[in-house]
C-alpha cells in the first residue's frame, strides 16, 4: 500500500521545514497552496472551567487577515471554527455575504467587511481531546472542491501530528521527543488506555495521551502495544519517577508472616 | 406474519423510529448491527466505515469484547472487508478453504475466535463504497440469498442512518458527516477507558454502562461519553446547552 496522504505531508514538512518550530507555519503555507484558498490560519484552543471554548492563541497564519478570523470569533463569541469545535465537525461557508447565509452574523458582517467571502474551519481533535482549529479563507465564494476538501482534511490531520508533537517537545528536552507519526491512527486501544490513564493520574486526556506516547518512545514499543498493557491492566501509570509500574499478582495470605525476623 | 417476518418488521419500526430529530448516530448503528445480527442469524457482527486514508474504523459492534474488536481492525490489511471495499460487492466465502486461500493472515484469527465464517455487504452511497455489515458466525456456510437481501437492506439503511441529517448538497459534506461520526467513536472508546479504570470493569462492561446510562437518561451516547471525560464521572443534572 502506499503511504498514506497524511504520513507523505509530513514526512515533506519535517524534511523541508528546518526546525520543529517552523513546521505550523509551512503547513499552513502548503495548505493554502494546496487548497487554493488565500489565507490559513492554525489556531489552539481551550476550555474554560465553566465548558466554554477559549482561544489558545494563534500558532501560525499566512497572513494577517487569516489571524484576524480568528480573533474576531472569539470575540463576537460566534463563527464557523466555532461551531466547528462544538459540533466536532468541519463547517463550510460558501459565501459570507448571502443573505441567505444566517448562522453567524455579526462575524459575517465583520470578516465580508474585510473581503472575506468563504470560509472553511476543521476542528483538530482526538475525540474529546480537542487541540485546535484549522481555518481557510478565500476572498471569492463557492465551495471548495472535492479534491480541495480533501486536502483540507489531510492538513487538518497533519496539524494534529504536529501540535501533538509541540506539545510532547514542550515537556521535555528538545531532541528528546519522538518525531511526529500520523494521528495515533483507529487502534481503539490506545483511546481506551487514554482514558484509563487520565483517570490513573487524575489528568487530562491530553496528558494521558502524552504519557503514553512519551512511554512509547522510551520503551520502544509501539503505541498500540502499551494500550493493549494498559487495558489489559499490565501496566499503570502514576506520578513516581519511571511513571509507570506493572501491578504484580494480590499476595496470598501469609506473605506478611514470611521473612519476620525472629 | 411469521415470527421472523415480525422480527423484521418490528427491527425496520425500531430503526425507523430512530431517524428523528433528536437523532443519535452512535445508538442507531449499535441497533442496528444488533438487531442485523438477529435477523440474519448470525453470531457477532460490527459496523465499518473506511477513513479518507481508507483505515477501517469500527463504529458499533454487538459486543466490545477486546477480541473480537481486534477480529475487524485486523481486517485493516486483509479480509472480507477490505475486499469488499475494493469491489463494492458482497464478500460471501464459501468455507473455511476458501477463506484461508482468500485471507492467510487474518482467517486464523477469525478461527481461533471461535468463528467459522466470515462475510461482509457493502455500504454504498452513490458510487462510494463508505463502509460495510461485517458479519461472523460459529457455523459454517453462507447466508440464504433472502438473508443476503436482507442483509444489504440493512447495510443501505446504516448508510442512510449516517447521513440523514443533512441534506448532501457535495459529497463533502458526507466526508465530514462520517468524519464526525468516527470522532464521535473516538470519545465513546476514551470513555469506555475512563469508566473500566473507575469502575474495575472491563472496556465491554463499561461501554454497557455509558449505554445504560445514554438510554436510561434518554440522551445520546456520545453526550454521555463526552460527559464523563469532562467531569470524570457520569452526569447527575443534564448540562445547559
Amino acid at each position: 500500500m502506499t503511504a498514506s496522504r497524511v504520513a507523505e505531508v509530513l514526512a515533506g514538512l519535517t524534511a523541508d521545514a528546518g526546525a520543529p518550530d517552523e513546521w505550523p507555519l509551512a503547513l499552513t503555507e502548503q495548505c493554502r497552496d494546496r487548497t487554493h484558498t488565500d489565507g490559513v490560519c492554525l489556531a489552539l484552543t481551550g476550555l474554560t472551567t465553566d465548558g466554554e471554548l477559549q482561544s489558545g492563541g494563534v500558532v501560525a497564519a499566512t497572513d494577517p487577515l487569516a489571524a484576524q478570523l480568528e480573533a474576531v470569533q472569539f470575540a463576537v463569541g460566534a463563527g464557523p471554527c466555532l461551531t466547528a469545535l462544538r459540533e466536532s465537525r468541519p463547517v463550510s461557508c460558501p459565501d459570507l455575504t448571502d443573505p441567505g447565509e444566517q448562522r453567524w452574523p455579526a462575524f459575517a458582517a465583520e470578516m465580508g467587511a474585510r473581503g472575506v467571502r468563504a470560509v472553511f474551519a476543521f476542528p483538530l481533535e482526538v475525540g474529546a481531546i480537542r487541540l485546535g482549529v484549522l481555518e481557510l479563507h478565500r476572498e471569492s465564494a463557492g465551495l471548495l472542491s472535492r479534491e480541495e476538501h480533501g486536502e483540507a482534511r489531510v492538513f487538518a490531520d497533519v496539524a494534529i501530528a504536529v501540535l501533538l508533537h509541540l506539545q510532547d517537545r514542550s515537556d521535555r528536552e528538545p531532541d528528546a521527543a519522538p518525531p511526529p507519526a500520523a494521528l495515533v491512527g483507529g487502534h481503539s486501544v490506545v483511546h481506551q488506555a487514554s482514558g484509563m490513564v487520565a483517570a490513573q493520574l487524575g489528568s487530562s486526556l491530553s496528558v494521558a495521551l502524552a504519557r503514553l506516547r512519551a512511554h512509547a518512545w522510551t520503551a520502544e514499543v509501539p503505541l498500540t502495544t502499551v494500550g493493549r498493557q494498559v487495558v489489559t491492566r499490565r501496566l499503570r501509570f502514576d506520578d513516581s519517577l519511571r511513571g509507570v509500574f506493572e501491578p504484580g499478582p494480590a499476595p496470598t495470605t501469609g506473605d506478611a508472616d514470611r521473612g519476620a525476623t525472629p | 406474519m411469521s415470527d421472523r417476518e415480525d422480527l423484521i418488521a418490528d427491527a425496520f419500526v425500531e430503526l425507523a423510529d430512530t431517524l428523528v430529530a433528536d437523532f443519535d448516530a452512535m445508538d442507531f448503528l449499535q441497533t442496528l448491527v444488533d438487531r442485523a445480527v438477529q435477523l440474519l442469524q448470525v453470531d457477532a457482527g460490527g459496523i465499518i466505515l473506511f477513513d479518507e486514508q481508507r483505515q477501517l474504523q469500527v463504529m458499533a459492534s454487538t459486543s466490545h469484547a477486546a477480541q473480537l474488536l481486534e477480529l475487524f481492525e485486523l481486517q485493516t490489511a486483509q479480509g472480507p472487508c477490505v475486499d469488499c471495499a475494493r469491489s463494492g460487492k458482497p464478500v460471501l466465502p464459501a468455507d473455511v478453504p476458501a477463506m484461508q486461500a482468500a485471507w492467510p493472515e487474518f482467517t486464523p484469527h477469525l478461527l481461533e475466535a471461535g468463528f467459522r465464517w466470515a462475510a461482509a455487504i457493502p455500504m454504498r452511497l452513490r458510487e462510494d463504497v463508505v463502509g460495510a455489515l461485517n458479519v461472523f458466525r460459529t457455523a459454517p456456510g453462507p447466508l440464504s440469498s433472502s438473508d443476503l437481501k436482507l442483509g444489504r437492506a440493512l447495510a443501505d439503511v446504516a448508510t442512510v442512518g449516517l447521513v440523514q441529517q443533512r441534506t448532501i448538497s457535495a459529497r463533502d459534506l458526507v466526508a465530514d458527516q462520517l468524519r464526525g461520526a468516527l470522532d464521535s467513536r473516538v470519545v465513546i472508546e476514551q470513555a469506555k477507558g475512563m469508566v473500566a479504570e473507575r469502575t474495575g470493569l472491563d472496556v465491554g462492561e463499561a461501554f454497557e454502562v455509558l449505554r445504560r446510562q445514554a438510554r436510561s437518561s434518554n440522551r445520546p451516547l456520545r453526550e454521555v461519553a463526552q460527559a464523563v471525560l469532562t467531569r470524570g464521572g457520569p452526569p447527575t443534572v443534564a448540562p445547559t446547552r
